[in-house]
Order: C-alpha cells, then sequence, then structure tokens
C-alpha cells in the first residue's frame, strides 16, 4: 500500500504532490540522490516539519499519520423502519403443492 | 458426484438435530479402512478431479458426437429422479414434517444445501415468473462448466437433467430444462430455465436462432411461443 494515498476514510493528507502529473511528480524525485521535491502533510502533524520529505525514515514518516484522530465519515443512518411487504416475499407462504398448480 | 448406498454417518447419529452440518468435516465423513466417503445423509460420495471431469466429457463426445448433450442430460434427469426421493426421506427425518408441507424456498435450499458441500456450486432459484410457469435457476461456480472454461457454449447439460428430474418428481408433473446461459459461454454464472417441454422446446429453437438468455426471458414473458 502507499502511505502516501491511503485516506482510509480520514481527509486527506497531501493535495499538492497529488496534483501533479505522473511526468512532473517523477522529475521532481530525487534520482541523482539531490532532493529536490519537498512535500508536507498538510494536516497530520500539528507543525510540519520543515525537512518532510521523502528522505523522512519509515519510522518518522509513519508516526505522522494521524492515527488516533477521528475518522471523517458520514453520520450513521437511523434504522429503516421494515414494511410487512419486505418481510413477507410471495414465495414465503408457499408449498410443493401449490407450486405444482404453476405448471 | 454420490450414489444412494446408504451407509451410517456418526456424528450425525450423534447429533441428529444438527442442521448446519455442511463444512468439510461436518458433511463428509472418510472411512479410510474400506476406502470410502460417505455424507451426512448417508449417501456414498466419491471425489474426482477436473481431468476426469473432462475425461469424461471428452470421452463421450468422442463416442456419440453431438448427443453427448442429451446422454449427460438423461444422466441428470435419473439423477434428479432418484435424488428426490432420496431427498424427500432424509428431509422429513431431519426435520420430522412431510416435505410436501414444508415452505418452498425453504425445501429447496435445504436440497441444494449438499450439493453445494459436493461442490457443485451455489445457486439461486428465481420463482418471480411461477405464475407463468416457468421458473429460473441460477449457478455459481458449476463444477463442469468451470472445468471446461469458455468454450463457447452451454456444457452443464447434466445439471439441466438434474433439475428437471427432480423437479418433475417433486411437482408430479412432467418438466424440462435448458441451459440458456453458461459460464462456458463466457458469461459470468450459468442460468437455467425450467417449465413444461413446450416452453422448453421454443426456448431451444430460439437458442439455435441465436437468441441470447435475455432474448429469451423476453419472449417468454410476452408469452411467445414458437410459431
Amino acid at each position: 500500500m502507499n502511505a502516501m494515498t491511503a485516506t482510509n476514510g480520514h481527509r486527506a493528507l497531501l493535495s499538492q504532490w497529488q496534483t501533479l502529473t505522473v511526468r512532473d511528480f517523477f522529475s521532481q524525485l530525487s534520482w541523482t540522490g539531490q532532493p529536490t521535491f519537498d512535500f508536507q502533510f498538510e494536516d497530520a502533524a500539528p507543525e510540519p516539519l520543515p525537512t518532510a520529505d521523502m528522505r523522512l525514515s519509515v519510522r518518522d514518516f509513519f508516526s505522522r499519520f494521524p492515527w488516533e484522530g477521528s475518522p471523517d465519515i458520514a453520520a450513521p443512518m437511523a434504522p429503516l423502519a421494515l414494511q410487512a411487504d419486505d418481510l413477507m416475499s410471495p414465495e414465503d407462504d408457499l408449498t410443493l403443492d401449490a407450486f405444482s398448480d404453476l405448471f | 458426484m454420490s450414489t444412494l448406498v446408504t451407509t451410517a454417518h456418526q456424528m450425525r447419529d450423534l447429533h441428529p438435530q444438527k442442521h448446519n452440518h455442511y463444512s468439510f468435516r461436518d458433511f463428509f465423513q472418510f472411512e479410510p479402512t474400506n476406502g470410502s466417503v460417505v455424507d451426512w445423509n448417508g449417501s456414498r460420495n466419491v471425489f474426482t478431479s477436473e481431468d476426469f471431469i473432462v475425461g469424461l466429457l471428452e470421452g463421450l463426445e468422442e463416442e456419440v458426437g453431438e448427443a453427448s448433450a442429451a446422454v449427460m442430460y438423461s444422466i441428470g434427469l435419473e439423477w434428479g429422479k432418484h435424488d428426490s426421493l432420496f431427498f424427500e426421506t432424509w428431509f422429513e427425518k431431519e426435520f420430522g414434517t412431510s416435505a410436501r408441507k414444508a415452505n418452498l424456498m425453504f425445501l429447496l435450499e435445504t436440497w441444494w444445501w449438499p450439493f453445494t458441500s459436493q461442490g457443485w456450486g451455489r445457486w439461486e432459484v428465481d420463482m418471480s415468473d411461477r405464475k407463468q410457469g416457468f421458473m429460473f435457476i441460477n449457478v455459481f461456480d458449476s463444477a463442469v462448466a468451470r472445468t471446461l472454461g469458455d468454450v463457447g457454449k452451454p456444457v452443464c447439460h447434466i445439471y439441466a437433467g438434474l433439475f428437471a428430474g427432480f423437479f418433475t418428481e417433486m411437482v408430479r408433473k412432467q418438466l424440462s430444462c435448458i441451459e440458456i446461459q453458461c459460464y462456458s459461454m463466457g458469461e459470468t454464472y450459468c442460468k437455467f430455465l425450467l417449465g413444461g417441454k413446450e416452453r422448453i422446446d421454443a426456448a431451444a429453437f430460439w437458442m439455435n436462432e441465436g437468441a441470447t438468455a435475455r432474448d429469451i426471458e423476453k419472449r417468454l414473458r410476452a408469452g411467445e411461443a414458437v410459431g
């Protein structure tokens, strides 16, 4: 799983790099070992680290996810009231003998 | 695949009222001493490989050509007739009531569960057209179609025969069945039409003319018959 794209019901963590084209994204990667593309979490950490980029260690990278945050999900729906027609399908009271008469 | 040799199933004897017995371990009783497998209802089962199914169907086709479909249908028909009698016996024993007095959908689900355990696939019965005198049965994961793969034509003739035989006995009227859509035609599941002989003959005619399952459904619902 790509941690950068895993929102899992939370608000999006990133926006800038996600809107880049494939060409722009890859052109800004540090292919030669010289970082040129910094990205920052906008909502994950209280104070985004100025050095937050793809050079972060795995531990630091994942420590910035709001693991305990409140998920941004839809409010639960009230249970739907069942109608009598929903409970009884036409087949519910059908026996083999009644079924035989249909052929 | 099963035969009607009845043998004791020890777990069933211990728990005669247990209805949820369709897991692999519960349903089958392996008897290594005499090399047999008996299911919960006392029917002897034989496990076969996909190679066996391919060999059976291709061998039969080599022997009798296109008549192999009719042969497989006839095998299924006889099997279904026998199984209806067998089913009525174990249903009454397990549930303490006659199959004829039971709720129809419950009865049908109960009939098919052993087949699901045996690997014949899951099913869905569509009764919405019952008042017009026909019904559809959908089979998911047909053992035959799954094995043969996409061969461009219906292959589950034994299933069609099985449904025709079973329902003929249960309904006590001569019924026929035809597979109008098959996994082996590139569809996602198999669809069978069950009804009186005239309707099934009409469906077979339309299929030969190139009609799809959807076409056949429309024509039947419109009350069409072969002209």
